[in-house]
């Protein structure tokens, strides 16, 4: 829909409440593959990937439940525009939000969003 | 405006007290299926589903995500709504707005709710505020039973009058296959001598608590003209909400500003200066009788104080200058997530002129509304072009 492929991803917030869902999700996002999940669960960030995952913390580190979908969204409208403090990632110009909801992630939404300028 | 939207075909369920024969999903099913097949579409042919519930009365969570084959979200986009006595209407305006825009041209609409699994008035409750409003206000009787009171000190509206609109709620209910309660007998003096439930209100001056879902299958022009002969196109929406605390203004409750100010918008919209002459008929959320001759004040139909004067003239009776909630109303049928949906779905069979033995002769224009809480007001005009 987007028109761009994973690797342009610069910033990604995802909405993960556990620590093995963001393991998950990424891995569904197209963000890494599973034979990589090893490393990326070792790394910070995803050290070894170009797109940064969850500079903010995400919702691992705060998840007042119903608004951890809106927070991750405005989180990478932050990234992108510029202003998102000492959690900046360096010319990040692609950027993905994701919400997720039901005990097992039964419902997904994801968005995309680029820099006006890129 | 965004692009011309109509609804194109209706699904109801057999509303009634306790489906015990279904479950959620099974009760979602019926009315699905009923509009696709109303359409004579699959599911296939739906780009996105939009969906109304309010789980609170069911008593737990996200009954929508269990329940999702049954209505058909399977891996399509779809969106929950969840707004109170307005989530029928709400999700409908939902649904138009993404049509409207350009990014789905085939989508579904439902609601529905299975007050029987749960506990609606005690969700009702609270919703109050907790110091002065809860322990007089419980449930929605109490709220309604405080409105009727400012309501018949501001209107002088008597008991009888609001028994005669219980009399024309259930007995138009009888020419509706799928009302709750169809009562072709009752009189005024049956209603005036029922239960007293919270004073002024009497057990049949109130809306019953149903079991049921509806369905709508929306579409934008091209395949509206195409599904349907006569699509119901949506002409304008508009909602409106003010503060809900009810201790600030004693005439807040009879004089409902989000209904003046939500039906204001759309009779601007679509040019309606006189809405007792222009509009062709009404379905309206009116969840007690005191309420509706409060509604009919506020939607403009007549002046300030002359609501019962309405309803002793017949003005609003099937035969009248406009008839008001054929359907038999939500005095009639009550399944609150799908209620609202209900008012547009019986505004729309009107207008396609497939309401059966309810139907009015040429309705051009209906108006639709959803009320929540004391507080919060949809409204829709649909139109014949």
């Amino acid at each position: 829909m987007a028109g761009i492929v994973p690797d342009q991803l610069d910033v990604a917030e995802i909405s993960a409440r556990y620590a093995h869902e963001e393991l998950l999700y990424g891995e569904a996002l197209g963000l890494w593959k599973r034979s990589d999940v090893s490393s990326v669960s070792q790394s910070k960030n995803g050290a070894g990937q170009r797109v940064k995952v969850n500079p903010s913390g995400g919702a691992i580190s705060g998840n007042p439940t119903t608004v951890a979908g809106l927070t991750r969204t405005a989180e990478v409208y932050l990234q992108l525009s510029g202003r998102a403090g000492e959690h900046q990632v360096k010319d990040a110009t692609h950027g993905l939000a994701h919400g997720a909801a039901g005990l097992c992630g039964q419902s997904q939404m994801v968005i995309v969003m680029r820099r006006g300028d890129a | 405006m965004g692009r011309k939207v109509a609804i194109v075909a209706t699904g109801q369920t057999k509303h009634t007290a306790k489906r015990l024969d279904v479950n959620i999903r099974e009760l979602v099913t019926e009315a699905v299926s009923k509009a696709l097949s109303d359409a004579d579409l699959r599911i296939e042919d739906i780009d996105a589903v939009f969906i109304g519930n309010m789980e609170p009365f069911e008593g737990f969570m996200f009954p929508e995500l269990w329940s999702v084959e049954g209505w058909g979200g399977y891996l399509k986009p779809s969106v929950k709504f969840n707004t109170g006595g307005t989530v029928g209407t709400t999700t409908v305006m939902g649904a138009y707005y993404y049509v409207a825009a350009g990014l789905y041209d085939n989508v579904l609409a439902i609601g529905f709710e299975k007050q029987s699994e749960g506990h609606t008035q005690a969700a009702i409750t609270t919703v109050g505020d907790p110091i002065w409003e809860r322990t007089m206000m419980a449930g929605a009787v109490g709220n309604f039973a405080v409105m009727a009171s400012t309501y018949i000190h501001e209107s002088g509206a008597t008991p009888e009058q609001a028994a005669k609109v219980a009399v024309k709620a259930r007995r138009n209910a009888c020419n509706n296959e799928y009302a709750h309660l169809q009562m072709p007998d009752i009189t005024v003096e049956e209603v005036m001598a029922s239960q007293v439930l919270a004073h002024p209100i009497r057990k049949l001056d109130m809306c019953p608590q149903s079991d049921g879902a509806v369905a709508l299958v929306i579409s934008e022009e091209s395949r509206a003209k195409k599904l349907a002969r006569q699509p119901a196109w949506i002409r304008a929406v508009a909602t409106a909400h003010e503060q809900q605390y009810m201790g600030d203004s004693p005439k807040r409750l009879a004089i409902m500003r989000s209904q003046i100010a939500a039906s204001q918008k759309v009779y601007k919209a679509v040019g309606i200066t006189n809405p007792i002459k222009e509009l062709d008929v009404a379905e309206i959320y009116e969840v007690a009788t005191y309420a509706e001759m409060a509604m009919y004040e506020n939607l403009g139909f007549c002046e300030r104080g002359r609501g019962g004067k309405l309803i002793d003239e017949g003005t609003t009776a099937m035969d009248g200058e406009l008839p008001v909630n054929p359907s038999g109303g939500v005095l009639s049928t009550n399944p609150i997530g799908a209620t609202a949906m209900i008012r547009v779905a019986e505004a729309a069979l009107q207008v396609m002129g497939k309401a059966d033995k309810r139907q009015l002769p040429k309705v051009r224009t209906a108006l639709a509304t959803g009320y929540g809480g004391n507080a919060w007001t949809d409204a829709l005009i649909l139109g014949a072009s």
